[in-house]
């Protein structure tokens, strides 16, 4: 029941991207801020947990994500992929240009000894999900993309394959290895 | 369900609460300023669906199963009385229900009281009597809430119950400024949130933990 209510509310949740991609092709901007305001906090938090959780970096390339997707959205091909599958593949790509342009990576405590004071960095500082995070950022890039694409943004494996350019087969492995670091990383 | 399948299970929900991590509110304003100046968080138009009770029902199951979307951020913003306010208690009551970490669990209740102290503050600004109570309820229910997950919290309870404490001294402090400007048939409901705020803390200090138990059993080892 579950699986088919969600299989129905991605059907709507297409249904409302492809007119919003239509919209935003023609120039509507109400559209396109509508496209940023429902994938800016996935994009983020994607991109978040892959530049080592440094949310100045953070902000900063998911803010070249939507300018790019903004410029480029009038080549969007929507029978090449949804919407969400374009926007995440654009972050993927600014991650790598990010790591290429920057050789140097900051470490993990730079980006958590700040003082905090959202909800959202408390849970990041209540200790067991401190200790995942930290945990999660000694994996390698390819199995933090998987973690934070399937467990925290819910995405199928065959998504997955689209946005990172890799076989499913593959993804499943990536998925399955990094769960166990995780799970080796958390026992220590 | 074996050991090591249980063991991921639970790996996977915790990872699953790493969600809640989002881009702070400024950094989000400056880019809907930069980019899209246009936009207008008070409309969810984006559901094109033809009567309003009807975009509000299924915006309602589609934040259950999508959340983050544009109407959530827009339903965040809500004061009672607002058309998307009922959506912004449901989304908050699904995100409690999806949250199984106790300590995640008590941050969020926590988190929900302090935005019923702000739409207080807002409600007797404009002089809406009618909600008042409405308001001191839910931030009370937030309350015993938040007290109610730290009884099931298993890692560093103390600095949890800490950090709670600290939390609704603020919060009783903030109801206490409210109360001096509230109306006066505002006063009993806004002092009942106060006794309940100090009650939390009452009851947090009464709370026992592992570091506890630890220096009943051992009083010298730490000196």
């Amino acid at each position: 029941m579950i699986s088919w209510l969600a299989k129905r509310f991605k059907a709507v949740e297409g249904l409302s991207d492809y007119i919003l991609v239509k919209m935003a092709k023609r120039g509507d901007c109400d559209a396109f801020g509508k496209i940023y305001l429902k994938y800016l906090d996935g994009i983020y938090r994607y991109i978040y947990f892959r530049v080592n959780q440094n949310e100045q970096t953070a902000e900063d390339l998911a803010e070249t994500v939507f300018f790019r997707a903004w410029n480029h959205i009038k080549v969007f091909d929507e029978n090449s992929g949804t919407l969400k599958s374009w926007l995440y593949r654009i972050a993927h790509n600014a991650v790598i240009d990010h790591f290429r342009d920057n050789r140097k990576q900051v470490t993990l405590e730079e980006g958590l000894v700040e003082e905090k004071v959202s909800l959202e960095e408390k849970i990041i500082q209540n200790f067991e999900l401190r200790e995942l995070a930290q945990a999660i950022n000694k994996l390698t890039d390819e199995q933090k993309q998987v973690i934070t694409l399937r467990f925290i943004e819910d995405m199928t494996n065959d998504e997955i394959a689209k946005i990172v350019n890799k076989k499913e087969d593959a993804i499943r492995a990536l998925q399955s290895r990094a769960l166990k670091k995780l799970r080796n990383l958390l026992v220590k | 369900m074996n050991n090591v399948e249980k063991e991921y299970a639970s790996l996977i929900k915790q990872i699953k609460n790493l969600g809640l991590v989002k881009p702070g509110d400024k950094f989000r304003k400056k880019i809907m300023t930069k980019m899209v100046p246009s936009l207008s968080v008070t409309n969810p138009s984006f559901l094109y669906l033809p009567a309003p009770s009807w975009k509000l029902a299924i915006a309602a199951i589609l934040l259950v199963f999508l959340g983050g979307t544009g109407i959530v951020f827009a339903a965040e913003k809500s004061n009672p009385k607002d058309l998307l306010y009922p959506v912004k208690i449901m989304v908050e009551n699904a995100q409690l229900s999806l949250t199984k970490n106790p300590s995640v669990k008590t941050l969020l209740h926590l988190d929900n009281a302090d935005k019923r102290i702000e739409e207080l503050k807002k409600t007797i600004n404009k002089n809406g009597d009618g909600e008042i109570e409405n308001i001191t309820s839910n931030y009370e229910s937030q309350v015993k809430g938040a007290v109610g997950e730290i009884k099931k919290v298993e890692n560093q309870k103390e600095e949890v119950i800490k950090q709670t404490d600290q939390h609704l001294e603020d919060q009783t402090q903030k109801l206490e400024e409210i109360k001096k400007s509230a109306p006066t048939t505002a006063v009993p409901v806004i002092e009942k949130a106060i006794e309940t705020s100090k009650n939390g803390q009452d009851e947090l200090g009464n709370t026992p933990t592992d570091e506890k138990n630890k220096k009943i059993n051992s009083p010298s080892s730490e000196e």
